[in-house]
């Protein structure tokens, strides 16, 4: 046994420095945690207590000429979920538990994860859209249970008169992935978005969403571990979107939705001198209330396999041969030519033999009108007179004019899917399928058939310019909104022509022309143009109406204005496989022109 | 009453008491900081510090002679207390290591702090005689005892620390140097098994934070990655008023107990800390001196092996604090909130004053 007080005190010195030691250790890691790392942890303990949450900006309302609101926000209560540093099993626990005291379907879950997945920069999701009082009530008796699910006030979009308005509003939906890319691709959009969930997707609410939306905010707060709000450090407000008044008249998109909802098809009325728009109506339509929070997959399946493609506007997104409503376009083309003149008339036998060919070309009429001039020609729509016009004139003039009236162009309206159609030429035809233009094509374009596709917007937009004689602003969705660009008011044509022109869309309603079932029935002095677009082209057989297939049937087509001697509204009706123009499409504007009458007065 | 503290005081180291004193005061100051100075906690401090220091007097004029002649008794006691904590104690956080007295809760594993170093003390005039290496093999088996028990509460930080006051006592008696090569070689075999087979998976996260808190921000690692944050905001001189702090926010929860050493550097920076170390340094410097100035070569074991346990649970709690330490209950002495740990500590330094003052009447 060493009992030896100096082995004793040289063993306590060992270790007394080797703890001494580590004391110099801990001093060297304390000047690197606060000398040399003490900007970086600075930065860490801010940012530990600091949160930036968005202010969302309340969406623009959409109203009709006359105030009546389309699309408002409606205040609900949603059921946010706090993901942060929640593994999937822990969030399905939460829901599973919740879906014991509130209903939580399958397709709400399924989008809750989707959204998840998608926006990583949002620390809550929302499970549950605009629950009712009920469940709200239930959900706040036992809220405790559910420290991580809050209730959010949340404004939700409707659309009163969804149905009625479906393709012109349009709808929003949330922010899929690919508008996302091109979000964080934008930081100023970037900004703009933050921590918002919808963006417009079709319609009027997709092509000024840029208006509509506004700008988010946000509110930088410090918060304590238990995320207990402390203090608000940055307050930037929100900026709501702008309000958008619209053209359009609620009245005449209700009462056009009635006027069609036996048919597909669609119209667009127009006031003519300003070429604002007044009804815009495609029917199938559909309920783009729907769409807000994720349209579930059974609608969406629903709506996307129906053969009537109830999705579809037919107003600007769709093109059709425009048939005979294409004849005063042409007219104007010939007269200003001088390839006709208001006294050029032919005899019409029924049938038309292209020169130097042996192809016959057959009016719709088999026994022919006799003897037309360019005034009956356009009353009774006869064919013969146009082939006749059509070939003296060429493709060349022919196109140059009708380009005039925008055909093969759009027209500029303001929805994000607007189709050009086709103005067809020799340099079109090589373009798109190499080969030459044949004779027969100039023919068969002159009737409004062949490759000739337009959109019910570009045949009413076409007229407003013939009524006009100038060239026509974009058509307007809003009210009161001059273009900025100055168009010239140079007449595109001499006015002499324009007026033979609306006189024989005037004898069109009259007791020769082929709408002449109103001629005694016209107080509102309707003239226009029928129109019957085949979507068969007939080679041996003979077409007949009641023993064809339904799809198979000719396009009903109208475009006519009112009153003739003072134009004021024009309107354009396509309904498909209608049939005879006269017998579907006329009658639908006549109504739907009437209706106008009676309800500004 | 006056004569009694008169009396009280001339049995007391001065320069000793009066370091003991500043620590204590900055002890309150820390803990005030940390949980609020109305608050329930630096109330009951005060109370445990009041009631701690009046023990350190009583204890202070006791001839503590007796205490080696009862040695047996007082460890077979204490093993006994760790038993009845096992079947009777209070479970906090799965683990079973407090007896409930109501008022405060003891942490009874403490108590062996004091018990296990006095009764090998003791033993060493028994094994005068005998061989030095059956000595060193009783002293570690009495040592692994109160370890094992400790270990299975479970509470891997006061076992280790327990254990480690009874191998100091066996380095310090001379434990020749190829037996500490043998014990070290010892140890590193059995590293694996014990990772593989003793140490608990929280207790190896624990480990393995070291190396990477980042690695999992959420678990174990967020006590170090806060404690790291709150240390390192702390600059030079504390972090200004324009930073909220860690522990305000609750960031760094059990500041006024574990951790009352991030609150420390939070608020008054490296500088802090190095005065801080300083004052505990000339508090140490006393007590060594003491201790080596023992006039029997047992007291001096006993007042050097005490030391050696304060200045150990000083530096590994700092060093947890730190990040440099897997993360083990260990409090910092003297500062962090809590009677036990002051208790035990101001009844050694008492005990260590006690030798002191006696030193003249003990023969030796």
């Amino acid at each position: 046994m060493l009992n030896n007080r100096f082995i004793l005190v040289r063993r306590f010195n060992i270790l007394l420095v080797i703890l001494f030691l580590f004391l110099l250790l801990i001093t060297i890691r304390l000047f690197w945690l606060q000398i040399y790392k003490n900007d970086f942890y600075l930065e860490r303990s801010k940012s530990n207590s600091e949160r930036i949450e968005p202010i969302k900006p309340l969406r623009g309302l959409i109203f009709d000429r006359n105030d009546y609101i389309l699309a408002e926000n409606i205040l609900t209560y949603n059921l946010e979920i706090d993901i942060e540093n929640k593994s999937t099993e822990e969030l399905y626990s939460i829901i599973g538990e919740l879906s014991k005291i509130l209903s939580i379907s399958e397709h709400e879950r399924d989008l809750f994860f989707k959204m998840r997945s998608e926006r990583k920069f949002l620390r809550k999701i929302p499970l549950k859209i605009n629950i009712n009082n009920e469940e709200l009530t239930f959900f706040v008796s036992k809220k405790f249970l559910f420290p991580d699910v809050t209730l959010k006030e949340e404004f939700l979009r409707s659309y009163k008169y969804g149905i009625e308005n479906a393709h012109l509003i349009g709808y929003i939906n949330r922010i899929s992935k690919k508008d996302l890319e091109k979000i964080e691709n934008d930081p100023e959009m970037l900004d703009d978005y933050f921590g918002m969930t919808h963006i417009g997707k079709q319609g009027i609410e997709n092509s000024f969403e840029n208006s509509l939306r506004g700008k988010s905010g946000f509110k930088k707060i410090r918060v304590n571990a238990n995320n207990s709000f402390i203090a608000e450090i940055e307050n930037k407000k929100a900026l709501d979107g702008q309000d958008l008044i619209l053209s359009i008249d609620l009245n005449l998109q209700k009462q056009s939705h009635e006027l069609l909802k036996n048919y597909k098809g669609s119209m667009i009325m127009t006031n003519i001198s300003n070429n604002e728009v007044l009804a815009y109506q495609s029917n199938p339509s559909f309920d783009p209330n729907l769409f807000v929070n994720g349209i579930s997959f059974a609608d969406w399946d629903k709506l996307n396999t129906d053969p009537n493609k109830p999705m579809l506007d037919r107003v600007t997104n769709a093109v059709y041969p425009p048939g005979s409503t294409i004849k005063p376009f042409l007219s104007i083309a010939g007269l200003e030519n001088n390839v006709i003149n208001k006294d050029y008339s032919i005899n019409d036998p029924g049938f038309y033999q292209l020169p130097k060919t042996k192809k016959i070309f057959m009016d719709w009429k088999k026994e022919g009108h006799g003897n037309v001039n360019v005034i009956t020609a356009i009353a009774e729509s006869c064919d013969v007179y146009f082939y006749d016009l059509a070939y003296r004139l060429g493709i060349e003039k022919m196109d140059n004019s009708l380009r005039k009236f925008s055909f093969g162009q759009k027209t500029g309206i303001n929805l994000p899917t607007e189709k050009s159609g086709i103005l067809p030429s020799p340099e079109w035809k090589f373009k798109h399928h190499k080969k030459k233009w044949n004779a027969y094509e100039t023919i068969n374009t002159s009737i409004g058939q062949g490759d000739f596709l337009s959109s019910p917007a570009q045949l009413v937009h076409g007229l407003n310019i013939l009524l006009n004689n100038k060239q026509m602003p974009p058509l307007s969705l809003i009210k009161d909104k001059f273009s900025d660009v100055p168009l010239s008011d140079e007449k595109i044509t001499d006015e002499k022509y324009i007026e033979i022109v609306k006189r024989g869309m005037q004898e069109v309603t009259s007791s020769n022309g082929t709408f002449r079932s109103i001629a005694n029935n016209n107080k509102n002095k309707i003239a226009g143009k029928t129109g019957t677009a085949q979507v068969f082209s007939l080679k041996s057989q003979t077409y007949d109406e009641d023993n064809i297939a339904d799809h198979l049937k000719d396009h009903s087509l109208f475009i006519g204005y009112a009153p003739h001697d003072n134009p004021q509204v024009s309107i354009a009706v396509i309904i498909e496989n209608g049939g005879h123009g006269s017998t579907i499409a006329a009658p639908i504007a006549k109504k739907m022109i009437d209706f106008y009458f009676e309800t500004i007065k | 009453m006056t004569n009694l503290f008169t009396f009280l005081f001339s049995r007391t180291d001065k320069q000793l008491f009066i370091l003991l004193l500043i620590i204590l005061l900055f002890s309150l100051n820390l803990i005030g900081q940390a949980v609020g100075f109305n608050s329930t906690f630096f109330l009951k401090q005060l109370l445990f510090i009041f009631a701690g220091l009046m023990i350190f007097m009583l204890i202070s004029i006791l001839n503590i002679r007796f205490l080696f002649r009862y040695s047996l008794i007082i460890y077979v006691l204490s093993i006994l207390l760790l038993l009845f904590t096992a079947l009777f104690g209070t479970e906090i956080n799965g683990s079973k290591r407090w007896l409930d007295f109501g008022v405060f809760k003891f942490q009874s594993s403490e108590i062996l702090k004091l018990t296990l170093p006095i009764f090998l003390v003791s033993l060493i005039d028994y094994f005068k005689n005998r061989s030095q290496t059956l000595t060193e093999l009783v002293f570690l088996c009495i040592s692994l005892m109160p370890f094992y028990i400790i270990l299975k509460q479970p509470d891997l930080g006061s076992g280790l620390i327990i254990l480690s006051s009874g191998l100091i006592i066996i380095f310090l008696n001379g434990l020749s140097l190829k037996k500490i090569l043998i014990g070290i070689l010892g140890f590193l075999i059995l590293l694996p098994y014990t990772w593989l087979n003793i140490l608990k998976d929280y207790q190896k996260g624990r480990i393995l934070n070291l190396i990477d808190p980042f690695s999992n921000p959420l678990d174990g690692g967020y006590h170090a990655i806060q404690s790291s944050i709150a240390i390192g905001s702390g600059g030079l001189i504390g972090k200004s008023s324009e930073f909220s702090s860690q522990h305000d926010l609750l960031f760094l929860p059990e500041t006024h107990t574990d951790f009352i050493f991030a609150v420390l550097s939070e608020n008054y920076g490296f500088l802090g800390n190095i005065i801080f170390f300083l004052i505990f340094l000339l508090f140490i410097y006393k007590l060594v001196i003491i201790s080596i100035n023992l006039h029997s070569h047992s007291h001096r074991l006993l007042a050097m092996t005490y030391v050696m346990i304060f200045i150990l649970c000083f530096l590994i709690n700092i060093a947890m604090v730190s990040g440099l330490f897997p993360i083990v209950g260990i409090p910092l002495p003297l500062i962090s909130y809590g009677g036990s740990s002051l208790f035990i500590y101001l009844v050694m330094f008492a005990l260590i004053n006690s030798l002191n003052y006696n030193k003249t009447l003990i023969a030796d």
